[in-house]
C-alpha cells in the first residue's frame, strides 16, 4: 500500500446559487475528466408536485430521507447526461467501473459499504490511479465548518489525496454557498468519522429521524467514445418542456404548470388554517429549504441554456434566459416570504406568496413556449 | 435609537455572541454567524423595532454582506416609507 498520493489539478469547480453541495462536488470530479460539469449535470426543468402529501420537488419528490441508498428507478429522473446504477454495497459489486449499458450516458456510481477499512482502501485505490473522490461526510466532523461540533448535516467533499504518513487526508469543499471554503488537509480520523456518521436530526414534521451515511462515495465511469451530441442536447429539451408543459408526468405525479398551480392552492389554503406552531414549521423546515433549490433549479437550466446558446435561435436563448432568471428570482422571494410567515404567522404572506407564484407561472409560461419552438427548430 | 443600535438589538436576539461585538460597515454578517435562515429573522425583528417593512426582493442575503448593506437597506426603507 502506498504511504501518500495526492491528484493534481483537480478543478475547484462551483457555480454560485446554482448547484447543490453533491453537484459542486461532482462538477469537479467530472471537470477533472474533462467533462463539461453546466452540460453534465444540467437536469430537465420541471416540477411535480403531489396533492396528496403536499410535497413537490423538481426532478424528484423532495422529502426527508432516512437513507442515502436509492432505487435505480429513482435514480434516473433528472439527468440526460448520466446514467445512475442503484446505489451499491461496494464489497458486493460486480464489474466496477465497466460501461455496460447506457453508453451514451456517463456512469454515476454511488457506493455504500459499512466496513471503514474497505471503504478507505478504495479511496487510496482510487487515489493512486489520480483519480479524486467525492464523497460524503457529516458536517459534525468538519473542523473547518460552522456546524463543527454543533449541528449534523450530510454534505459532500473532494478528496484529493492521503497520506497515511502523518494520517490525514487531502480535501476540497468549495460548496461556497454554505460558508465552505477550505482547501487543504483534515485529520484521516476526523473525515472517518465523517463518513460513519448516522447524522442524526430532529425537525417539527417528523421528529427524531436519522440518516446514516455508510461511507457513501461516487465514482464516474464512461465509455470511452461518450459524447456530449446535439441529439442528446435536444432531448434535454425535448424533455423539459414535455414535464413543463404537463404531458409527460414523473411516476404518477402531475407535472409543469399545473403542479405549481397545485402548489399555489395548497398555500392559499394556509389562509383558512390559523397559523400555529404546525404551519410555522413546515413553512420553515419544508417550502424555505425546498423552494430555495426550485430557485437554484431555474438557474442551473439557464446555466445549461447559455452552455448550448450556439445551437439555438438567438430570440428564443434571449427570452429563455429572461424569463429564466425572473423565474428563478421568484421563487426565491417566495422561499423568503415563506420563512417570513413561518417567524411572523401573518396571513397576509400568503397573498405576497400567491403574488409571486402567478408572476412565475407567468415567466415559465414564455419558458415553455420557447422550449417548444427550440425541439422543432435547430439552428 | 439610531439605526446602527436597532441593528445591534435585533443582532443580540437572533445571533447568539454578536453581543459586545462592535459594527463597522465592514463586518461580515456570515462572521456573526447569520445564516440566509437568520438573515430574515433578522429583517423581521428590525421591521418590528423600526416600524418598517422590507420589500420582498430584498429579504434574500444574496445582496446584502455587511452592516454597510444592512444599514444602507433599512435607511432607504426608512426614507421611502416616511416620503
Amino acid at each position: 500500500m502506498s504511504n501518500k498520493n495526492i491528484v493534481e489539478n483537480v478543478p475547484r469547480y462551483y457555480e454560485t446559487y446554482v448547484n447543490d453541495c453533491f453537484a459542486t462536488a461532482y462538477g469537479a470530479v467530472l471537470a477533472h475528466k474533462g467533462f463539461n460539469p453546466n452540460i453534465i449535470l444540467a437536469d430537465y426543468l420541471s416540477f411535480m408536485f403531489d396533492p396528496k402529501t403536499e410535497y413537490y420537488g423538481t426532478t424528484y419528490m423532495y422529502r426527508f430521507s432516512t437513507s442515502v441508498a436509492f432505487t435505480e428507478a429513482e435514480l434516473n429522473t433528472s439527468l440526460e447526461f448520466a446514467y445512475f446504477p442503484q446505489t451499491t454495497y461496494f464489497s458486493e459489486r460486480k464489474d466496477v467501473g465497466a460501461v455496460t449499458k447506457h453508453k451514451d450516458r456517463i456512469h454515476f456510481n454511488l457506493y455504500i459499504d459499512d466496513d471503514a477499512e474497505v471503504a478507505a482502501r478504495r479511496i487510496e485505490q482510487l487515489v493512486d490511479s489520480q483519480v479524486p473522490v467525492a464523497t460524503v461526510v457529516d458536517l459534525y466532523y468538519m473542523s473547518y465548518h460552522r456546524a463543527y461540533q454543533n449541528e449534523h448535516g450530510l454534505h459532500a467533499v473532494v478528496i484529493t489525496g492521503y497520506d497515511n504518513e502523518n494520517q490525514e487526508y487531502h480535501l476540497f469543499d468549495k460548496y461556497l454557498l454554505s460558508s465552505s471554503d477550505f482547501d487543504g488537509v483534515l485529520p484521516m480520523q476526523a473525515i472517518r468519522e465523517g463518513r460513519l456518521s448516522d447524522v442524526p436530526r430532529n425537525n417539527p414534521i417528523i421528529g427524531e429521524y436519522r440518516r446514516p451515511i455508510r461511507h457513501l462515495w461516487m465514482e464516474f465511469d464512461a465509455d470511452p467514445d461518450f459524447r456530449v451530441t446535439d441529439e442528446k442536447i435536444f432531448a434535454l429539451l425535448r424533455e423539459s418542456y414535455l414535464r413543463m408543459s404537463g404531458q409527460k408526468g414523473v411516476f404518477d405525479y402531475i407535472t409543469g404548470i399545473k403542479a405549481i398551480e397545485g402548489l399555489r392552492q395548497s398555500v392559499l389554503g394556509y389562509k383558512e388554517k390559523p397559523g400555529d406552531q404546525a404551519a410555522a414549521a413546515y413553512f420553515k423546515e419544508y417550502h424555505n429549504t425546498c423552494l430555495k433549490r426550485v430557485a437554484r433549479s431555474r438557474q442551473r437550466f439557464a446555466v445549461f441554456i447559455r452552455e448550448v446558446a450556439d445551437k439555438l435561435p438567438q430570440e428564443s436563448v434571449d427570452i429563455l434566459l429572461e424569463n429564466l432568471q425572473e423565474a428563478g428570482k421568484r421563487w426565491d422571494i417566495i422561499s423568503n416570504i415563506a420563512l417570513k410567515f413561518a417567524i411572523t404567522k401573518a396571513h397576509r404572506m400568503l397573498d405576497d406568496m400567491d403574488r409571486n407564484l402567478l408572476a412565475l407561472i407567468e415567466a415559465e409560461s414564455k419558458v415553455i413556449e420557447q422550449l417548444e419552438l427550440c425541439t422543432k427548430t435547430t439552428v | 435609537m439610531n439605526v446602527l443600535e436597532q441593528i445591534q438589538t435585533a443582532l443580540n436576539e437572533v445571533a447568539v455572541g454578536a453581543e459586545g461585538r462592535e459594527l463597522t460597515n465592514e463586518l461580515n454578517l456570515s462572521d456573526l454567524g447569520i445564516d440566509s435562515i437568520k438573515y430574515v429573522e433578522l429583517l423581521v425583528r428590525i421591521e418590528e423595532l423600526c416600524d418598517i417593512t422590507f420589500d420582498e426582493s430584498d429579504l434574500g442575503m444574496e445582496s446584502l454582506r455587511n452592516i454597510g448593506d444592512l444599514t444602507a437597506l433599512i435607511e432607504k426603507t426608512l426614507s421611502q416609507q416616511v416620503g
